[in-house]
């Protein structure tokens, strides 16, 4: 790493961090917009995906943050791919193998993921056990004493709200922070992202698990189901994607702030108490709640279908707008390092925390290559 | 916001940028890991899908346990009452239109004060009143044969469907039976949700409650019918 620029080198002063930083469109050590001094927080650029902006509810950017944007697409494809497989299996009635790959279809993209940007370092076994590994046993666990517990009912459930709405989903999340927590004091995960990775890992094991245990008796019926299609299809979206994507939202929100909170790697410039723990924890709750009442209460299928989309879509917002401020905000003392390329827009900029350029944060960088940064090519001689 | 517009950052090529999973190899191995362990998961289930054995000939004859207790429910609304016996019922739901038992260790069954051009639209709207997000797969099984509420005569039909409770609990096959009838002008529904029990001669239609829903049904007095 080399000192920080001297006035000589071209270096420009931060409006928002007040630093001598290299000059671009992005301030590379806090990650503020240069060119506008009330655009600190830049919620027109994702930190980790800066051609989004904050508030937009995607969900390859949300929960696979490392990626970048040139690598996602391929992720994004084969996602909407998978669910366009889902419904057409559904719709031919083909409900055991359209179960069981929406059951798959995200959890395979994650371990793809994992594979991809190493966020496990040296550790992949140990990493995959408690997350992945332990959200399966867990899930598998909780859908059996469940089975036992719900009893049939014209209703809908024998159990009440406060069971069904309240009190089952506040186990189910417990149960999905679980493993990762056991990651929590490994000095070398430090960083708000590798919560949302276990946490997220952790949840769609959950999922997988509970939903193939919990659907065993559609598996096990004919290969091709009867009944009217549009309801199982609605159902296995549901309970497939939709129940997969809430639980990775809810679990990565805590997981995220649990480990901002437990790490101390932030500057305490977009600290706010809507953001931290206690408020994350509260929503990720409250979301779960929310959608077992909802569940509960709701008997039509379609509209149940759409509440558990509209939540879905609000949580990864609110995932982002925490991820986003949280990866502003981590950091240290200005470093500038020597010429890298930014994996994200693939210049040649001073390795910083943040890319000049582009203003990707470069801990949203996959892991072995924020470790070690890319060196610029060898100029032509 | 354009990155060109910040000249001294000069871009390499994609080449330049490593990658453990190129775009293919990731298209390829989602879709292959999706489809081999779908393809292996439906053999699995396939392969061990519990078979049904008629009971037929060499199956004794059905033990019942004697009716310990009797109860008497009363619906003061509209003057019907029903015997049932709280060893094997408990009064679930009390409303002036609608009575639901639930069977201590089975399903539900509910008698609903309905007003309906005919019999066959109050079975008709009974159905439909069945959530749709816990009763799916719906399929007519065919009519109860001699159906009846309180020794009325009605009528009746039987579903078939798969259970899915809304607290997340695992799906079930069930059988639904539903028999309207009508006396002193009061039009009743009876609902009957059950397990389904494919290898009983002694559960009617598959219900595996029947002996327990039959009771009640039977003992259902209409008004002035005492």
């Amino acid at each position: 790493m080399s000192d920080v620029p001297a006035p000589g080198d071209a270096a420009v002063r931060c409006p928002h961090c007040d630093e001598p930083v290299p000059p671009g469109a992005y301030c590379g050590n806090c990650g503020g917009h240069l060119a506008d001094a009330e655009a600190g927080r830049r919620r027109f650029a994702y930190a980790a995906a800066p051609h989004e902006s904050v508030h937009r509810a995607a969900v390859v950017s949300t929960l696979f943050p490392h990626l970048p944007h040139r690598h996602a697409h391929v992720f994004r494809e084969v996602l909407g791919g998978g669910v366009a497989v889902v419904i057409l299996l559904a719709a031919l009635r083909l409900y055991t193998p359209a179960t069981i790959a929406a059951a798959l279809l995200l959890p395979v993209l994650y371990l793809l993921y994992l594979y991809e940007v190493e966020v496990y370092e040296h550790e992949p076994v140990p990493v995959l056990a408690v997350t992945a590994v332990a959200g399966v046993v867990l899930g598998m666990a909780y859908s059996l004493v469940l089975q036992h517990v719900s009893q049939l009912a014209l209703a809908g459930t024998g159990s009440g709200p406060l069971v069904s709405g309240v009190l089952l989903p506040v186990i189910a999340q417990l149960l999905m922070v679980a493993g990762p927590l056991l990651l929590l004091s490994r000095a070398h995960f430090d960083e708000v992202l590798d919560g949302l990775t276990f946490g997220v890992a952790a949840a769609l094991g959950f999922t997988l698990a509970t939903v193939v245990a919990g659907e065993w008796h559609v598996l096990t019926a004919s290969l091709r189901g009867s009944g009217v299609p549009t309801d199982s299809m609605l159902r296995i979206v549901r309970g497939g994607i939709l129940a997969a994507v809430v639980n990775a939202t809810t679990t990565g929100l805590i997981t995220a702030t649990l480990w901002q909170r437990r790490h101390h790697r932030g500057r305490g410039r977009h600290r706010s108490a809507w953001r931290g723990l206690p408020a994350s924890a509260g929503v990720a709750l409250v979301a779960q709640i929310g959608l077992g009442l909802a569940s509960y209460f709701i008997q039509d299928l379609l509209l149940d279908v759409v509440v558990w989309a509209m939540a879905a879509a609000l949580l990864l917002v609110w995932l982002r707008v925490v991820l986003h401020h949280a990866l502003l905000d981590e950091g240290g003392a200005l470093r500038v390092g020597a010429p890298a390329i930014c994996v994200e827009c693939h210049h040649v900029v001073p390795t910083m925390l943040f890319c000049p350029s582009c203003g990707a944060a470069r801990s949203a960088a996959p892991k072995q290559l924020h470790v070690r940064a890319i060196p610029a090519p060898e100029a032509p001689a | 916001m354009s990155l060109a517009a910040f000249p001294p950052y000069g871009a390499v090529p994609h080449a330049h940028v490593p990658r453990r999973l190129p775009d293919r190899r990731v298209r390829i191995l989602a879709a292959g890991a999706v489809a081999a362990v779908t393809a292996a998961v439906s053999l699995v289930a396939v392969l061990v899908r519990p078979t049904t054995q008629a009971c037929g000939f060499y199956c004794g004859p059905h033990v019942e346990a004697p009716l310990r207790a009797a109860a008497t429910y009363v619906n003061s609304a509209h003057g019907f009452s029903i015997d049932y016996s709280p060893d094997d019922l408990q009064v679930s739901t009390d409303q002036p239109d609608l009575v639901e038992f639930q069977a201590v260790n089975g399903g539900p069954i509910g008698f609903r004060v309905v007003q309906a051009a005919s019999l066959d639209a109050a079975v008709t709207q009974a159905m439909r009143r069945l959530p749709s997000s816990s009763f799916q797969d719906l399929q007519e099984v065919g009519p109860v044969r001699g159906a009846e509420i309180g020794y009325v005569p009605g009528k009746g039909t039987v579903w078939s469907a798969t259970y899915y409770p809304s607290d997340g609990g695992g799906s079930s096959p069930v059988r639904i039976a539903v028999i309207a009838a009508q006396s002193n002008g009061l039009m009743v529904v009876s609902t009957m949700v059950s397990a389904y029990d494919a290898g009983n001669d002694h559960a009617p239609y598959g219900l595996s409650d029947d002996n327990v829903f039959d009771y009640p049904v039977s003992n259902f007095h209409f008004p002035g019918s005492q």
